[in-house]
């Protein structure tokens, strides 16, 4: 399996943090795999309906989180906004901003 | 409107009301004995007078400020690193500090801010109408920033790597609740040169709140101008997000990067990351700011920050402005606030972030007085004139106006006759416009330093006087005028 998130906009703009986490699981030790993959499911990241575009009307400072994942048969992008409303999506998302 | 002085010249009244130099002429010129005494007699009448109830219909045009008790209800939540705000609720208004410094500081930050806002602004929350204070601390985990959702403030703990928690600066803290209020006066869209204002506009109240908050307050010299300062840990090589003093210098640390911010029109960044780069092109006007700011010196929130929050509510600043449209605005409403020597720091301070505003006096609008002779030694008199924004002008007669190239033309709807005069100085602060012919002379005043307001609140004081210096309605009688006087 392997995810990729892009963090953009939040209260600054950092040059050194647009780069995107990238992450294959196949290069993970075991634990690292399995929980990456757990968190994925939990968040039913293939299942979930298509969220908003972009951030609310009205907010300001959010940051957008672009999180892709192909996962060997089916592949994913899924772009969402702070406040994140679904706290498994949330979890991915603080794991991957983690590593 | 009532005749009954003059029953037989149902004409002369409307005279009176209307009072368009060239036919005052023409009456006093060419009119029977009968006319020409009544003209000159009543148009002479009780000057002093006149001028006075002018004066005054001129300087009662600030609407009358609705007594406010100031509300500030602050509630603070406590995420405990969740995502779904608001959260639990653990402190509000007047409670005790709770020991969590996440929640105390946005507790106190809020208060900060909305005391700046009051104190110098007699702004009464985030709506103008008490609206409660709601944040939240411990966003997520390890969250490296802070954001406004459009109903209240969210505060991330930081990675304890390089960022501290984001409660730590409150500047911060008066930066997201700026936001509110900029969604609730020019509510700027959040992209591009709106968004950077946007963002602009957060950083200088933000800057604001932390001068006017220090125990002892903070002048433009003293203050540091950084937005953020204590967010980063001393893991990173910088001082703060952002420099209002020097932008694209707050940092420069090998896992941030180098702070990107411009400082000048010259340097202004084309992306499409962070909404078309709205925290990164805010140092422009930023920088302006701080400029402004430090040449007039004192307290920034009195003066540099009365302009920019009096534009902020400015009707006429839209949702799409670009900084060109902020500053133009900020120019006018300098003069009108404080006079033509703020107006010009406040032109010098946008010229040197590479915005030239407009050094053209904006349109004439709004009322002001007509002082015009008729070339009779010791005639003289004055009206009322109403400058509309579709062209045309009433009051003092109707008619049609143009403004171009510094010069004023005003033509009445009575006659051919055009009147054109070069507009003097500083429309905000009390231009004047000149005509000198063989007929006579007229000028255009402003009482004192009363600049301009916006048209709707003058539209509800405009006052016609009649020769007597008694207000009239203008409507049937001034149409009627300007057939019997045409
Ligand atoms: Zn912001």
């Amino acid at each position: 399996m392997r995810i990729s998130l892009r963090t953009d906009g939040g209260l600054a703009t950092f040059p050194g943090l647009t780069r995107p986490v990238e992450v294959d699981s196949s290069s993970l030790g075991a634990d690292e795999a399995a929980r990456l993959e757990h968190l994925v499911g939990a968040a039913r990241f293939f299942a979930r309906p298509e969220p908003a575009a972009g951030p609310a009307p009205g907010t300001a400072d959010a940051m957008t989180y672009t999180l892709t994942v192909d996962d060997g048969t089916r592949t994913r992008t899924l772009t969402v906004s702070d406040p994140l409303e679904d706290d498994d999506l949330a979890a991915l998302i603080s794991h991957l901003r983690a590593l | 409107m009532t005749d009954h002085s003059m029953p037989s010249m149902p004409s002369m009244h409307s005279i009176h009301c209307i009072l368009p130099p060239h036919m005052l002429e023409h009456i006093a010129r060419t009119g029977d004995d009968t006319q020409r005494e009544r003209a000159l007699q009543a148009l002479a009448t009780d000057n002093t007078q006149r001028s006075r109830r002018i004066t005054r219909s001129f300087t009662t045009v600030a609407p009358a400020m609705p007594v406010t008790t100031p509300h500030k209800q602050r509630h603070v939540h406590d995420l405990n690193h969740g995502t779904n705000l608001p959260g639990t609720l653990v402190r509000s208004e007047g409670q005790a500090a709770t020991g969590d410094a996440e929640v105390d500081e946005a507790y106190d930050g809020a208060g900060a801010t909305f005391d700046m806002f009051w104190a110098a602004y007699s702004r009464n929350s985030i709506d103008n109408a008490g609206m409660p204070l709601i944040s939240s601390a411990h966003y997520s985990t390890q969250y490296n920033n802070a954001f406004w959702n459009g109903a209240q403030m969210t505060y991330g703990d930081g990675d304890g790597v390089y960022f501290n928690r984001f409660t730590a600066s409150v500047d911060v803290i008066g930066h997201e609740m700026t936001h509110g209020i900029t969604a609730y006066q020019a509510n700027l869209e959040y992209h591009d040169q709106p968004g950077a204002l946007n963002e602009s506009i957060s950083d200088v109240f933000g800057s604001l709140v932390k001068q006017f908050s220090r125990s002892t307050k903070q002048t433009a010299a003293q203050a540091d101008w950084l937005i953020g300062q204590g967010l980063f840990t001393s893991k990173v090589n910088g001082v703060a997000l952002r420099s209002m003093k020097a932008p694209g210098t707050a940092y420069d640390d090998q896992h941030l990067g180098k702070d990107p911010q411009p400082a000048h029109m010259n340097n202004f960044v084309h992306t499409t990351s962070d909404n078309g780069g709205v925290h990164i092109n805010s140092g422009i006007p930023n920088h302006a700011f701080y400029l402004l700011a430090t040449a007039l010196g004192g307290y920034a929130w009195e003066k540099a920050g009365r302009i920019w929050y009096v534009t902020l509510c400015d009707p006429r600043l839209a949702p799409t402005a670009r900084f060109q449209d902020f500053a133009n605005l900020t120019v006018a409403n300098a003069a009108t606030l404080f006079g033509p020597a703020v107006q010009q720091a406040t032109i010098d301070a946008w010229a040197a972030v590479g915005i030239s505003s407009s050094l053209q006096p904006p349109k004439i609008s709004g009322q002001w007085a007509l002082h015009y002779d008729w070339g009779v030694t010791g005639r003289f008199n004055q009206v009322p004139i109403t400058f509309n924004a579709d062209g045309t002008f009433t009051g003092g007669g109707n008619g049609q106006w143009q403004q171009k190239d510094g010069t004023l033309m005003l033509h009445w709807n009575t006659g051919p006759a055009i009147y054109s005069g070069s507009l003097d100085g500083d429309i905000g602060s009390g231009a004047m416009t000149t005509f000198a012919g063989s007929d006579g002379s007229w000028y255009l005043y402003r009482q004192g330093n009363v600049g301009l307001v916006p048209p709707t609140l003058e539209e509800e004081t405009t006052q016609h006087l009649d020769a007597m210096g008694n207000p009239v309605t203008v409507g049937a009688g001034a149409a009627g005028a300007a057939g019997a006087a045409g």
